[in-house]
This record gives structure tokens, sequence and C-alpha cells, in this order.
């Protein structure tokens, strides 16, 4: 990972000791700022990712009809969907390569802080020091004060009111955020994003128990931002008419969407299959 | 969400991924999940703590490795005497800041008495040991915390880690905390006596003279501290924070400083007499020889100084980082470094005589004893060499559990 990562290093590092020396030597107003400043540039890549959702939320019945059409031939419904996506503007990776651009930026951004707030003779050698030793501007201001509220940002918070916060906003921005799967995916993307929309926060909340909490406030701040900018992404991206998703206001595309021939469908899986799948995309609409 | 009719789905249709997918689509999100976590972890992956730590005398060698004990060896063929402690007491953790590599975390160098030996580990713990079995006599807990309010739920304990040797002077043992203490103990049995509060953590063993204590602290303050009424006497504020051990030599203080400055500091006032800039964070101790300073900076370049006047004599650029103050013997400085590499130097022309090649990076200040050279490695390794020519007389590896 070290070659992804490492390039981005300097940057992060720099920038946070930029801040810390500009805004009165608080870590925590350095890595808001910078947190901001990151999710911010990130914008115009999650952008591509969002609209792609949007659009395949948008195709769903498209989707679905020819799922069940090419039930038993898996390479014609490949070729039908690919054809669809092709004539509709949205390439499938589209979604995905933004958001695995941005990551290495993220990982940095995390080691970053983890070694800012180095604490011990290891760390600040091989980690800062790599960095900063050199420069005459931040040389000085090592080591940095770690201390915010009741926390020392370089260790873990035993109160554990950071990890729960972080599991809370984790979920707030989730539910915020479109998916293909969540504004009008089928069945099976909207059970994985459930499970995911559960699972996530706990997990971060999960891994800020055990890490500096530097690093949660960083989640916590990040998740802030990106909900204040998934707001105006919302409201600057066209509103999709589609099936009970967030991004949708009705389930009128479901209804209007071809019905399958009784061919298409295996009895068993149309009997079975598509009465759940309807009435649990209305159930979640109502949830929502 | 409950799936238990995909398995009847499944046996009216002979391939369905949808059904495939519906069916493990707990494990797929299970094992993105655990993707992430990994990711995460990897991103973060921390350097080493520390760096071995060594010290020496005609009895033993004894080491303080990157396994988080204390090693100590026969000197004349490097066999293992015995090993503190004998099992790793693994503490869960997980991430940066995870204790998770090792058990108690003793990374500090040793300091030896006739009969005992006294070091410092991460988690707060200073232990005396007898030299001859390495069997505990005492062991002292340092962990100062500041009470917080609900009933104490926001009370914020400091970080306990011992990073610099105990400096021993008689029966006393002064013990440097990055709990931001310098805790004064009884070294016969292990009974606080009194404590300083240095405002900030405190890497550096302290120095200690007969008449007053200097303590270096990571808050950019080299203190001076009377012995008899525990008095401070002056502060010297370094530009920078001071991770290492200031040197004396007649009634001037010399210190490095990660403010990427050496000083030289009159030992009675605390005023400075001279400064040289370097480029990069002085870390090491100075070593004062005779009328020369030998200060190094991180970025690999040893310097030698006018000890009068701080001017320099020369310089030597090793291929990587230093932190170690080299040691000295018969007019030949040893400098290791982090490019693998053990240096001797003429340490009148700074020129090169032999460098001996290890088999990881080498962060430690070699021990001298005799004619023989006692170094570690980041690897674990301890190498005993002939000081004369860099020749290898015997090596020894820990190998991890």
């Amino acid at each position: 990972m070290d070659w992804l990562i490492e390039p981005f290093m300097p940057i992060m590092i720099n920038a946070l000791m930029f801040f810390y020396r500009l805004f009165g030597q608080s870590f925590v107003v350095s890595l808001a700022l910078l947190t901001a400043i990151v999710r911010i540039l990130t914008v115009p890549l999650m952008l591509p990712m969002q609209k792609s959702a949007r659009k395949q939320a948008e195709l769903q019945p498209q989707i679905q009809a020819i799922r069940k059409k090419y039930a038993k031939n898996q390479q014609k419904q490949n070729e039908e969907l690919m054809k669809l996506y092709r004539e509709a503007g949205i390439n499938p990776m589209g979604g995905c390569l933004p958001m695995l651009i941005q990551l290495p930026i993220m990982f940095a951004f995390y080691r970053a802080i983890v070694q800012a707030l180095a604490f011990k003779p290891g760390e600040l050698f091989f980690g800062l020091g790599k960095y900063i030793a050199s420069s005459a501007a931040f040389s000085t201001l090592v080591p940095l004060n770690s201390r915010f509220l009741w926390l020392d940002l370089a260790i873990p918070d035993r109160t554990y009111i950071l990890p729960v916060l972080v599991g809370l906003t984790t979920w707030l921005s989730q539910k915020l955020t479109p998916s293909t799967a969540s504004s009008g995916g089928d069945d099976q993307a909207q059970a994985m994003s459930q499970s995911m929309m559960l699972t996530m926060p706990l997990m971060f909340a999960f891994i800020t128990i055990n890490y500096a909490s530097g690093l949660a406030v960083y989640f916590i701040i990040s998740n802030l931002v990106g909900m204040g900018t998934q707001y105006f992404i919302n409201r600057a991206l066209p509103t999709t008419q589609t099936t009970g998703g967030r991004a949708g206001k009705s389930t009128k595309a479901i209804k209007e969407a071809p019905a399958p021939t009784p061919q298409s469908s295996p009895a068993n899986s149309q009997s079975r299959s598509r009465p759940r799948s309807t009435s649990k995309r209305k159930g979640k609409g109502k949830r929502r | 969400m409950k799936y238990e009719n995909t398995s009847n789905i499944r046996q009216d249709v002979p391939f369905h991924l949808e059904v495939i997918v519906l069916k493990y689509t707990k494990r797929i999100a299970l094992g993105l999940l655990l993707t992430m976590v990994v990711l995460a972890v990897a991103a973060c992956s921390a350097p080493p703590f520390a760096w071995p730590g060594l010290a020496a005398d005609g009895q033993a060698v004894y080491a303080t490795l990157l396994d988080g004990k204390i090693h100590a060896f026969d000197p004349s063929n490097g066999s293992e005497l015995w090993v503190f402690p004998p099992q790793a007491e693994r503490k869960p953790g997980l991430g940066c800041t995870g204790p998770s590599q090792t058990s108690l975390g003793l990374y500090a160098s040793p300091a030896l008495t006739e009969e005992n030996l006294f070091v410092g580990s991460y988690a707060g713990q200073t232990y005396a040991l007898d030299r001859s079995s390495g069997t505990q006599r005492w062991s002292f807990a340092s962990q100062e915390e500041t009470k917080g309010g609900l009933a104490g739920f926001f009370t914020r304990k400091k970080n306990p880690a011992i990073i610099g040797s105990p400096t021993l002077d008689g029966d006393t043992l002064y013990i440097p905390s990055a709990d931001q203490t310098l805790y004064v103990v009884d070294a016969a049995s292990g009974t606080r006596q009194w404590d300083f509060q240095a405002g900030d953590a405190i890497w550096a063993s302290p120095l200690v003279t007969d008449d007053r204590i200097y303590v270096a602290s990571m808050n950019h303050k080299l203190y001076c501290l009377d012995k008899d009424s525990q008095t401070e006497l002056w502060a010297f504020d370094a530009q920078g924070a001071i991770p290492s051990t200031p040197a004396l030599a007649g009634d001037t203080v010399y210190l490095g400083s990660l403010g990427r400055q050496v000083f030289a500091v009159d030992a009675d006032t605390g005023q400075l007499r001279w400064s040289f800039e370097a480029g990069s964070w002085a870390w090491a101790t100075p070593l004062v020889i005779s009328d020369t300073v030998y200060a190094s900076e991180v970025n690999g370049i040893l310097y030698a100084l006018d000890a009068e006047s701080g001017a320099k004599r020369w310089d030597f650029t090793a291929q990587g980082k230093v932190q170690a103050t080299p040691a000295y013997a018969d007019e030949t400085l040893y400098l290791p470094a982090e490019d693998q590499n053990l240096y001797a130097l003429d340490s009148v022309a700074g020129t090169q005589k032999w460098q001996f090649t290890a088999s990881a990076a080498l962060m430690s200040t070699p021990v001298m004893v005799g004619d023989k050279l006692y170094l570690a490695g980041m690897d674990n390794k301890v190498y005993a060499l002939n000081a004369e020519n860099g020749a290898k007389i015997w090596e020894y590896s820990v190998t991890q559990e």
C-alpha cells in the first residue's frame, strides 16, 4: 500500500502543519479545515459516481424487465444490459473508478493524522520526521498540541463518546448518500445496502475505539462535511422519479414498468421473489 | 431481513446469478467490510515504536530489543544468559496505536550497578532486575492522571511511557517519564522519594551531577534543578523539543533540539554561549571529547564543532538518517546509521576508516567494552565487533514469537 499512499503524504503532512501553525496551534482546527478542503476537492470525483447511481436508478424498471425477460440466458441478459447502459450513457465502472481514485488520498490522510500526532520516538523519527525534519517553519512546532476538550488526540478515547459519534455520523452520512442500490436498486443490492448501512457505522465505531482519537475526530468532521456537501449535491442534481428510493418521490415508475411475460420468468421465482420485492420497496419508501 | 426462500428458488432454477447473490449477500457485505478494515489498517501501519538500547560491561551485554524484552548475553560468545520477561504478555490491540506487537515494551537502555539492572517500559513500569539471573527485585509504576468531571468519567490518563534510561546516582534512581514527570526513587526498594513536573513529556535520561539535575523536556525547555532543595534554578528555551540527554563538559552543557540547533549553555546560569544551526533535527546527545563537540542531525550529517565557539571543523555525511550518538575510543568515532552501516571515522580529520554493514538499520548508540564494540540492529540482531577493524566476532539473532 505504501507506494500508493506515499505520494500524497508530504502534501497531507505539510498542509496539516501549515494550518496548525496558521490557526494558533490547534490540531482540531487544522484537522477540520483540511478535512473540509479534501472533502470539497473530492466532490468532482464523487459527482460522476452519484450521477451514475441516479441514472441507474432511473433505468431500474428497464433493468428489471431485461433481467426477467432473459432470466434463463445470462449472456443475452448481460448483452442487453450493456446495450441499455450504453444507450443511456452509463459507464458501469464510472461509479467505482472515482471511489478507487480517492481511496489513496483518504488513506494518506488517515496516516498523516496518526503520524502528526506521534508520541513515541520511533513514530516521530520515522514518521513525521521524514517529512518535516528539515523544515525551519514546522520543526519548532513538534510535538503538536494534541489536547482537545477532555481528549488526548494521540490516544484512543476511553470515554467511548467519540466512537459513538463516529457510528452515528457515519450512519447519518450513509442515509443521505444515494447509491444505485438504495435509490431504486434491485432486491439484492438493497439487501446489501441495508446490511452495509448497519455494519459500516458499527465497524467504524469499533475501529475508532482502538485508534488515536484524532482519527475519530477526523471521521466525525469528515461525515459532517460530507453531509453538508451531499445536501448541495442533492439540490444540484435532478431528482429521479423511480422506485421508492430516497432520490425518488413515488413508486410510480415500478408500477408503470413493463410486466414480465409469464414465459420469461420462472414460475417459482416469479411467485416468490416479485411480490416480496415489491412489498419491500414500498416498505422502504415508507420508512424514508 | 430473512432469505429463507432462496433455497427453494435455487432448487427450481438451475443457474440464477441473482439468487446466488441474494443468498450470499451478508457474506459479500462482510467481505467488503473486512477489505475496508484491512485497507484502513494498512493505511496507518505504524512505524517502529523505538530502537534497541544497549548496556555492557565485562560481565555481560544487555540489550533491549524490538521484541520488547531485555536480553542478557555472554560477552565472549554471544550466548543468551537470560531474557526478561521470559513470556510475552500480548495485549490485544488494533490499529495505529495498538500495542499489539509487544508485551512490556522495554526499549530504553538499561542502567547498571554491580548487582542490579534498571530498565523502564512503555507501559510505565520501571524494573529492578538481578543482573546475574534476570529475576525481578522490584517494580515502580508511573502513572499520572488528570482528574476530570462527571465523577472521574473524563479523567485523562497521561502517556506513562518510559523512553529514556533511568539515571542512577548513588542510591537514587531518576526515572524520566512521558507523563511529564521525573520520578526520583530509592534504588534499593523502588520507593518514591520526590518528583518534578516538567510541563511536557520527558524522553531523555536526566543528567545528574554532584549538586545539579538537568532535565530535558519535549516542551522545548532544559531545566536545571538543585539536587538538595529540589527547586528549579533556571530553564533554557531550546526553541524545539529536546528528545535526548544533554552532555556536560566543564562548566558547559551541550544539547541538541528538534528546532534544528545545537546549543552550548552555561551550566551554572543557563545563559547561551553559542548555537549551531543544523540542516534538520539535532536529535542525538552531543558527544564532547577534549575541545570538540560531535553533534549529528537526523539527515545523516555528523558535525565536529569547536567546543568554545561552536565553529564547524568538519562534517561527515552518512547515506542514511542518524539518531544515535557515536561511540568513541582511541581517536575513532563509531557512527551508526539507518543505512545499516556503522561508520568508523577518524575523530580529528573526519575521514572514514572502515565500515561495517549490518542486516538492518542501526539506530542505537554502540557500546564499547575493551576492544569490543557492541551494536544492535532494528531486526533484533546484536553484534560484537572488533573495534580495530570492524570484523564481526559474534552475532545473536532473536526469533520473534
